[in-house]
């Protein structure tokens, strides 16, 4: 599709928005917005963003919120158990979907697509809404995989190529250590259980040929695979490739450390080169090409939108979902923050001939090797499920327990709370 | 007599019997705001909570069913729960410990006469300094100071005292001490200050005369200032039990419990069980007990403490 198409498509959707809001939005309506993104996508692009959708229904204002991400999900809870919304759109993850569901957060949208305009509809990624409990409860509002970028600079500088396999990548991490100068070539955030969990064990465990949950949904990783992959973790700790810490590393320490030049390789969503940028403009960041080990499967996630239930201005809340999740605003956002948003024309167009060194890796991750990709998806209990795998993690590195044993523990409690959910 | 003269002497003893009324009254009255702001504040959350303890809330219809003890069972077997109650006792003792070592130690240093006035409080002033920080500050701090390329570990390594950085929050065996080390940092300047204003106000007389008696400097501490002290102490340090005993911020802040648990304390584990598991009639349990343990724990202690004095014969005029 041409840039005229694209304009052409983006103007009829705007038309096609425009139109039923005639009959909602008469009074001024203000609706409250809270999400995570101002210092990750700056706070220029989100004002621009929504001074579209106000430009757009100029009877509709929009309050946003931003907090920072970890503070979210207590922002989150709060609201769901206002009578009245604090908040009528929210910035949602699919990590909190089965927390806030119990809080009846969320209003279903399935209903709402439904009667949503069949342009806007077709350019939808499919799976891009995610359903838990039988209803739609968020659209995933841009995808990503997480894969290994690095440092340009300090690969160059040391003589190191892109790592595409764990080989190359344990090669990597030696060739760039040096641990006077408290240089390292990686930095494992094993304080973090979602970082923990995914970044280590999924990503990897794919790769080697599993899967991290079973077809019917049930946790896999204490499969072959899942041992083997942190087994060759556990290794690589105890070689001290790692920055020292790992046991009570956040994740948002090790993009500290890839921004202020502590580590040359993280693994991170494609938004890692934004980030890096706000603290050192001039840093060249870059995924690494598709890795292929056994396979090339990768972990894909997103984050996405949703509405409460308890909002007094739904029909214009959804209003400004649908511009959100508009394709007009998919392409201004995907160039903006060298993330893919969840619009066909995205994948179609913009990462298809893309220069971007992160976002022009992305349609291999994809595509390479479909069968092992997995898509993040909610898990019942979330905390206390990824808690006790980090810990299953943390027991491994640390060496109290064998991977096997660990992740056996783990598992009995992530088959638990699932046979929970089914019995309900 | 005439009707309206018997309704005239009925209606003296009624008016009296209001006078009086009011007059007992007017007491309550006076109090009765805080009466209220405490029933409101205090007597309604306590009894919420421990309602709460034996119903099973489904958050999504707002509905609470009553299971008894279920909950309070359910605790027996909990080894998280009991993990979390040894790191919130150790957390407590050796907090409190240290709080009335290092504040102690300050205060009886800063008490010294031979130190002209304008270095006591310029160094009384100094010491304060940690005591303004906001929790959220300390744990910055201090999170950059135990950092694997932080200031301390730079420290130790330049020395040659460790050859690779040491994991103050990533070690296990670690962990808590630093937080602990962090608490005391933050709050020991409270301790000190009340400890000097104990030795303050213990009678310069005294001491004149044990000189005469020929006391030297330990007997006079032993015989005169601990005693003297005993009061303060026992307050301060039954506050700073309380205090510690609840500590949620410094794990939330640093260390989020971990690693592998080690840092874990009550308050954070009913955090995550009331608030992040949304498991609300559990949490309550845990916190009821949390509440029991402590009473008692406080309890023994006060009884401790008041049977030394009647051994010595002293009186508690502080609590």
């Amino acid at each position: 599709m041409k840039r005229p198409v694209l304009i052409a498509v983006a103007l009829t959707l705007v038309i096609a928005l425009t139109l039923p809001a005639a009959s909602v939005a008469q009074e001024e309506v203000t609706l409250n917005w809270l999400e995570w993104w101002d210092p990750e996508f700056s706070v220029e692009t989100m004002d621009q963003l929504v001074a579209g959708f106000e430009e757009m229904y100029p009877n509709i204002k929009i309050n946003r919120t931003a907090v920072p991400w970890g503070n979210m999900y207590e922002n989150l809870v709060t609201s769901a158990q206002s009578p009245t919304a604090m908040y009528d759109v929210v910035g949602m993850e699919w990590i909190w979907m089965t927390g806030l569901d119990k809080l009846g957060l969320f209003e279903d949208l399935g209903p709402w697509i439904a009667q949503a305009p069949e342009e806007w509809q077709a350019q939808r990624v499919p799976g891009t809404a995610v359903q838990w409990a039988g209803m739609t409860e968020m659209i995933y509002w841009y995808i990503l995989p997480y894969g290994l970028a690095y440092n340009i600079d300090m690969l160059e500088a040391a003589g190191v190529e892109p790592p595409t396999n764990w080989d190359d990548f344990v090669a990597a991490a030696e060739a760039l250590r040096n641990e006077d100068a408290g240089v390292y070539g990686f930095a494992i955030s094993a304080g973090q259980n979602n970082s923990a969990v995914y970044f280590y064990l999924a990503d990897l465990m794919q790769q080697l040929g599993g899967h991290f949950l079973d077809e019917e949904g049930n946790p896999n990783f204490t499969s072959p695979e899942g041992v083997q992959a942190m087994e060759m973790w556990k290794e690589f700790y105890d070689a001290g490739l790692a920055v020292p810490g790992s046991l009570a590393e956040t994740h948002t320490s090790t993009r500290e450390y890839f921004s202020t030049g502590r580590i040359a390789m993280i693994w991170d969503g494609p938004f890692i080169g934004t980030i890096a940028h706000q603290v050192n403009p001039d840093m060249r960041v870059a995924y690494a090409p598709a890795w292929q080990n056994e396979t090339g499967g990768y972990m894909w996630s997103g984050s996405g939108l949703a509405m409460a239930a308890n909002s007094e201005h739904k029909e214009e809340a959804w209003l400004f979902l649908q511009y959100l999740l508009s394709p007009e605003v998919a392409v201004m956002m995907t160039e903006a923050t060298s993330i893919p948003y969840g619009c066909n024309v995205v994948l179609d167009e913009v990462l298809a001939t893309s220069e971007d060194p992160i976002l022009r890796e992305i349609p291999a991750m994809l595509t390479q090797d479909p069968e092992y990709n997995y898509f993040q998806q909610p898990i019942p209990e979330y905390e206390t499920t990824h808690d006790t795998l980090m810990l299953a993690i943390q027991e491994i590195l640390a060496g109290d327990k064998s991977a096997q044993e660990a992740l056996d523990e783990a598992a009995a409690v992530w088959q638990e709370e699932i046979d929970k959910v089914r019995e309900e | 007599m005439t009707t309206r003269a018997r309704a005239s002497t009925m209606a003296v003893p009624a008016q009296r019997r209001l006078q009086s009324w009011i007059k007992q009254s007017r007491g309550y009255l006076f109090i009765a705001p805080a009466v209220i702001f405490l029933l409101v504040v205090m007597v309604y959350p306590l009894a919420n909570v421990f309602v709460t303890s034996f119903t099973q809330i489904d958050t999504r219809e707002r509905t609470q069913e009553y299971v008894g003890l279920d909950n309070y069972a359910a605790l027996l077997d909990d080894s998280t729960l009991w993990n979390s109650v040894r790191n919130t006792v150790i957390f407590t003792a050796a907090s409190v410990v240290l709080h009335l070592l290092i504040g102690g130690v300050l205060a009886l240093l800063l008490n010294e006469q031979w130190l002209s006035a304008e270095v006591r409080n310029f160094t009384r002033g100094v010491l304060i300094l940690p005591w303004l920080f906001s929790t959220a500050a300390s744990a910055l701090i201090w999170g950059l100071l135990y950092h694997p390329f932080g200031t301390l570990n730079y420290l130790l390594m330049s020395s040659g005292l460790a050859s690779e950085p040491v994991e103050f929050l990533g070690d296990r065996a670690l962990a808590l001490m630093s937080l602990v080390l962090v608490n005391v940092w933050k709050t020991f300047p409270f301790y000190m200050v009340m400890i000097l204003g104990g030795l303050q106000s213990i009678p310069v007389e005294l001491y004149e005369v044990s000189r005469v008696d020929g006391a030297g400097r330990l007997q006079r501490f032993r015989h005169i200032t601990l005693p003297m002290m005993r009061p303060v102490i026992l307050a301060i340090s039954t506050i700073d039990i309380i205090t510690t005993f609840g500590h949620f911020d410094l794990v939330k802040l640093m260390t989020f419990g971990g690693p592998i648990r080690s840092t874990e304390t009550i308050a954070y584990y009913v955090w995550q069980t009331g608030f992040r598991d949304v498991n609300f009639g559990y949490g309550a349990a845990i916190s009821v007990m949390m509440v029991v343990v402590l009473s008692i724990g406080v309890l023994v202690y006060l009884r401790m403490f008041t049977a030394r004095e009647q051994m010595y014969g002293e009186t508690t005029t502080a609590l």
